[in-house]
């Protein structure tokens, strides 16, 4: 049976001639940490926007709790069961932290008073502050418990750190990995690679609307390498035809591969082909988006 | 609490747009003795000037006088710019301000966010139609010229129901131009230039133009000086004016469900 809670299937949003999304299917997995990357433009908060009903999509569809997303009574009934943070954090500036809380709270009966209490507590939010009057950072963190205190199954969060300070993105991620671990589902973009590599699980990268990896984060870090090697006489790059070789690089007599896998075989083959040295180094997140990219 | 945000949301445009009405109806009603001494001072000072005919009928005819200025014109022009401002918000405008991606992950239709906050921009609307209606008759009682109550709320009742199209064309503006301060200043020019155009025309005898007189809603919004029956009451003319104002209502409805955000 599948445990799927979010699913897409050739998504497409366009702009008038600008494709945003092209043909996009994810599977996210219910429970799981998901990361969701991509450069700006790439076309993160248009798909997010597309699953949560906001925007139509050009093509293709998505369910999310087996409901359509494109469907206006179904994309309702998601939004009572999910949670969303915009890029912006842009909340209403007439109304205070108490009344916007107050507000928000009516329309999630499963609302957690006990985390709002916690939450208002460690982020030390002003009750009786104007939005408008509060900083970038708290903006953020009001914004944040609007999202985490519905009790909602999926958290949909669109670059949810962005300014707060290390201490409160710590206090966010390790929120994040305990909404997971009370079974709730993390969906969630951001350019803090660090931070996607410290709590995700799966990882999506997204680049000119198409998606470029999915995959798990452990098999990402088992099975990626970057494999140093040195020539008397650098082979051709096609010499190297094989499975998992994404980029390969030659400077002088040294040739660096980034493989998605398969490294024991890309070994062989260097030393079939006379390498005078071998090096195979691990590789973190940030090198996989940023190679993933650099190859297209 | 849809209510309650569409409430925050207005409450400064309907508390401004309420000292506004009542600043206007007290300054005819208390001003009455004052603009009526003023214009027997001009004639006397002017004895071979033809005065206009509504002067001379509104120097004797108090209700007329009302109805002249407070219902006619400016306490009208004023109530029509309140509507259009009171109009303005909703989704389309929360996309140019940056809340609509709060807005729209709440578990709500946009045809429920659009009829809540209508709903209570209408209702502001109506209280600021009675305001004159129980105002008026309240401060000519001090000024020793008695104003009936019925009269001031057969034309409240004209100038809300006739005047809501005004409020739709403010919640239409919204929809069609996204950006913080266009629905404003196209709703403020468009009720100058309605008014602008209708000024030539607004003395009674001056007959208008057919083109105009089916755009007219400001007449309709008067109504005649005495509302003394039901055949009185431009019935028509509402009714024309309340399915524009449903139709262009329902086209922004439309158009708020169709667009992304």
């Amino acid at each position: 049976m599948s445990t799927a809670i979010l699913e897409t299937n050739g998504l497409t949003k366009h702009y008038g001639n600008f494709k945003a999304v092209q043909d996009l299917s994810l599977r996210v997995q219910r429970g799981s940490i998901n990361g969701f990357l991509g450069q700006n433009g790439a076309g993160k908060s248009s798909t997010i926007r597309m699953l949560l009903g906001m925007m139509r999509p050009t093509a293709g569809s998505g369910r999310i709790f087996d409901l359509q997303i494109d469907k206006p009574d179904e994309s309702i009934e998601i939004r009572k069961r999910a949670a969303f943070v915009s890029e912006d954090k842009r909340l209403y500036d007439y109304m205070t932290v108490a009344q916007i809380i107050h507000f928000t709270r009516s329309f999630f009966p499963r609302w957690r008073s006990d985390l709002e209490q916690r939450m208002l507590r460690e982020f030390g939010l002003p009750l009786d502050r104007k939005v408008k009057k509060l900083s970038k950072g708290m903006r953020t963190q009001t914004a944040l418990l609007l999202a985490f205190c519905r009790g909602a199954e999926i958290l949909i969060l669109d670059e949810p750190t962005e300014g707060l300070d290390p201490v409160n993105i710590e206090k966010v991620l390790q929120l994040l990995v305990a909404f997971a671990a009370e079974g709730t589902t993390v969906f969630f973009s951001s350019h803090q690679i660090a931070e996607v590599e410290q709590i995700a699980e799966h990882i999506f990268i997204i680049d000119k609307g198409r998606l470029l990896v999915d995959d798990s984060l452990d098999r990402m870090k088992e099975e990626y390498r970057r494999i140093s090697l040195v020539f008397d006489n650098p082979p051709e790059p096609s010499s190297f035809a094989l499975d998992g070789i994404e980029r390969i690089t030659t400077a002088d007599r040294t040739m660096s591969i980034f493989a998605s896998g398969n490294a024991d075989r890309i070994v062989a083959q260097a030393k079939a082909l006379h390498a005078t040295s071998v090096e195979v180094l691990p590789v973190n997140l940030k090198e996989i988006f940023l190679e993933g990219l650099r190859a297209r | 609490m849809l209510w309650y945000k569409a409430w925050l949301e207005t409450r400064f445009r309907f508390i401004a747009s309420a000292v506004l009405v009542i600043g206007c109806c007290a300054f005819f009603v208390l001003g009455n003795p004052f603009i009526l001494g003023t214009w027997r001072e001009w004639q006397q000072q002017h004895p071979h000037e033809v005065e206009q005919a509504w002067i001379l009928r509104a120097t004797g005819d108090y209700p007329y006088f009302i109805w002249h200025f407070v219902f006619r014109l400016l306490l009208q022009q004023l109530w029509v710019l309140c509507a259009v401002l009171i109009g303005l918000g909703g989704l389309s405008r929360e996309a140019a301000q940056g809340t609509s991606g709060f807005t729209s992950s709440l578990p709500v239709s946009r045809r429920r966010l659009m009829s809540v906050r209508s709903a209570v921009g209408g209702l502001e609307m109506a209280m600021l139609g009675l305001i004159p209606s129980l105002l008026i008759p309240l401060l000519s009682i001090l000024i020793g010229k008695p104003y009936p109550v019925w009269q001031g709320v057969s034309h409240s009742f004209l100038l809300v129901l006739a005047g809501l199209l005004f409020f739709s064309l403010g919640v239409f503006l919204s929809t069609i131009v996204q950006s913080e301060h266009g629905p404003t200043l196209l709703g403020v020019a468009f009720v100058a230039l309605f008014y602008f155009i209708l000024t030539p025309y607004s003395e009674e005898g001056v007959s208008e133009p057919l083109w105009l007189r089916l755009i007219d809603v400001s007449r309709v919004m008067a109504g005649p000086p005495y509302l003394l029956s039901m055949g009185a009451f431009p019935l028509w003319g509402v009714g024309l004016s309340l399915s524009a104002a449903f139709g262009l209502f329902y086209l922004s409805v439309r158009m708020t469900e169709q667009r992304d955000f």
